[in-house]
């Protein structure tokens, strides 16, 4: 399989003039395409710091990562933000839409920046909508959904783009656990049919108990890397 | 582009108190811009055609060498002749010939340096309406006296302390030497500006003449229909250009001049107009700028999550900063408009009516103004105001959109 994700001897240090503490010790990672991801441990693991750094959102104090093929520790801040664009998707604990787009307008948003045909946007905006169950919310503001479904708007939104991988730094953590037993389903179902990548953050036993490998992170060290076959699978799973 | 403004607008509504306390701010910078610039153009307005009604008329016709030295022998010949001729030109509402003559006022009471000028009565009322100034006594009516009737001003007759039948003498040059004439006060008038009413008397222009050519040397006896002035009232200042055209080629070899020739001072009131409009509108955008800035600064900063999310999928600098700066453009541009049209209805009502400074009728007459200011506005203001606000928004939005452009998306999106 195709590696999406290496990270190479990665530290991270703040505050290293003064009081140094050390986030990310020489973290040596590789994520496959067509993975189900969990990043765990205690809080001020480093688990966000980590998931931030592949993400190309903070920069590490050394080391190196490669997206997609391409080290993203030596691109410029533009760089980053074109890379991001098009080969990352993001979701968000607190969701992070848009307020004041409609789910529709937040999930054709990031099309709109990577000018995408209309046509082809409208077309990709109807499927997500469809595969979040949201057809019918379509035109709601955010603030006029519910928790979960902004978090399904926001998956959709991650997907849109067609990314190589989603980051998403601990989703369900402010959800109930209906919704957030539906948003996994949303994202088995996606990773298991569409071969869409995962990568989570997260201290949600449901989310650690369905993923295929699961990452533990102890003070900024990788204690464990465990891949094993998904206890729980979505209802539509062929397997 | 259509995303961002989309966005920009909606943004604006989020906070609906705060925009529209800005857009208020708008409102009333450029209803005081258009208003104060309608203001300033009435009253200049106002003075130049109470120059042109009370002083210069449209055009004026003078030997070439008259303007600059006002020297008594630089005089129009054959006057009647040109008057007739300019008669047959279309647009010409009325016309009087002047002798102009410096000389000395002599009273009971002492005297003073005057502008005696020589007028046809009745041609005169027309062009200037002299005949309707008068205060005290009449307009050359019913005239008994020997002497030669006069029209002196109220500052005249205060400073002179003369009262209707008092006798004065003029003194000046004739063609060939100083003559004196005894004349009798038939009428006091009161013109529009204190300082020229000071120093002109009036009388008639034939009994002028009689003593100014009298001479005898029969070269400049023979000289009976001179003038120092033709002034030319037009139906229209709209008839300026094509009429001094025709009048210029009938009036060779003598000088055809417009009233912004004659009184370049109201070519400068006029550039003093939009020196000053620019100085006000530096003024009220300056303020407006804190304004913006601060309503901006505090959109971005309440906004720093979110502006870290879209900086996280993929909006690049550039776009954040046109989406700031729109915003701004929105925000102040939504205000334009409404404080224009305030403005223009503002000024209609106030044209309409006229404001009247009658308070200060003494200081606006010291310098020729008139009491009634009727405000009016000229398209370009519109321009101006338009172009300044969008500069200002520019300049408003220059510091929310930096500090929103420094902030690092890692941060940002665990901002709570």
């Amino acid at each position: 399989m195709k590696k999406v994700i290496i990270t190479e001897d990665i530290l991270k240090v703040y505050n290293p003039k003064t009081i140094p503490v050390y986030a990310l010790r020489h973290v040596d990672l590789e994520i496959e395409s067509g993975e189900f991801t969990a990043i765990v441990g205690p809080s001020g693991s480093g688990k966000t710091t980590l998931l931030n750094i592949i993400g190309g959102l903070d920069s590490p104090s050394g080391g190196k990562v490669w997206v997609n093929g391409q080290e993203i520790t030596a691109m410029t801040d533009s760089e980053l933000i074109n890379f991001r664009k098009d080969n990352i998707g993001f979701v968000f604990q607190a969701y992070n839409l848009i307020p004041v787009l409609t789910a529709k307008e937040n999930i054709e948003f990031v099309m709109l920046l990577q000018h995408r045909s209309k046509a082809e946007r409208a077309q990709r905006v109807k499927e997500l909508l469809i595969a979040v169950g949201l057809e019918d919310k379509q035109n709601s503001r955010p603030a006029q959904l519910s928790g979960g479904q902004q978090q399904r708007v926001a998956v959709a939104r991650a997907l849109a783009a067609s990314p190589a991988f989603i980051l998403a730094d601990e989703p369900t953590a402010n959800l109930d656990s209906k919704s957030a037993s539906n948003l996994l389903d949303i994202m088995l179902d996606m990773n298991f049919n569409e071969g869409v990548t995962f990568v989570f953050s997260t201290h949600d036993q449901r989310v650690i108990d369905r993923a295929r490998r699961v990452i533990t992170l102890v003070d900024g060290l990788v204690d464990s890397d465990v891949r094993r076959p998904p206890i729980y699978l979505p209802l539509n799973n062929p397997l | 582009m259509s995303i961002i403004l989309k966005m920009a607008w909606r943004n604006i509504w989020r906070n609906r108190l705060r925009s529209s306390v800005v857009i208020g701010s708008v409102v009333v910078g450029i209803w005081a811009l258009v208003f104060l610039n309608a203001w300033m153009r009435g009253m200049i307005n106002g003075y130049v055609q109470n120059a042109i009604k009370n002083e210069v008329s449209h055009i004026q016709i003078h030997h070439s060498a008259f303007m600059e030295d006002k020297e008594a022998k630089y005089f129009i010949e054959n006057t009647d002749s040109l008057l007739n001729k300019l008669k047959k030109l279309p647009g010409i509402e009325a016309m009087s010939s002047r002798t102009i003559l410096n000389g000395m006022l002599a009273a009971a009471r002492g005297n003073i340096g005057v502008r005696i000028i020589g007028i046809e009565p009745q041609s005169e009322a027309k062009i200037t309406g002299l005949d309707k100034k008068i205060q005290q006594g009449s307009y050359f009516e019913n005239i008994q006296s020997k002497k030669v009737p006069i029209l002196v001003s109220e500052k005249t007759a205060e400073r002179l302390k003369l009262t209707l039948k008092s006798n004065v003498s003029l003194q000046f040059q004739t063609l060939d030497g100083d003559s004196r004439i005894g004349c009798k006060v038939i009428g006091i008038y009161r013109g529009i500006n204190n300082r020229t009413d000071l120093i002109t008397v009036f009388l008639p222009q034939h009994q002028l003449n009689k003593t100014f050519t009298g001479s005898s040397d029969s070269s400049i006896s023979a000289l009976s229909d001179i003038s120092h002035e033709i002034a030319i009232m037009l139906e229209s200042t709209k008839l300026l250009d094509e009429t001094k055209i025709k009048i210029k080629a009938l009036a060779m070899p003598y000088k055809t001049e417009d009233y912004k020739e004659i009184a370049p001072d109201t070519a400068l009131m006029e550039s003093f107009i939009e020196m000053g409009l620019w100085v006000i509108i530096w003024i009220v955008m300056f303020a407006l700028v804190f304004g913006i800035i601060n309503t901006m600064l505090m959109a971005v900063l309440e906004r720093y999550r979110e502006l870290g999310m879209l900086m996280s999928i993929g909006m690049g600098r550039a776009s954040v900063f046109m989406m700031i700066v729109t915003e701004t453009i929105v925000l102040s541009v939504i205000g334009a408009p409404l404080g224009m049209l305030l403005g223009r209805i503002t000024v209609f009502i106030t044209h309409k009516q006229g404001i009247s400074l009658s308070t200060y009728s003494e200081a606006m007459r010291q310098y020729g103004l008139s009491e009634l200011i009727r405000p009016e506005t000229d398209t370009a203001i519109y321009w101006k105001v338009s172009i300044a606000i969008v500069l200002t928004a520019i300049i408003g939005a220059i510091y929310p959109a930096y500090r929103a452009l420094s902030l690092r998306p890692a941060d940002a999106i665990r901002k709570i």
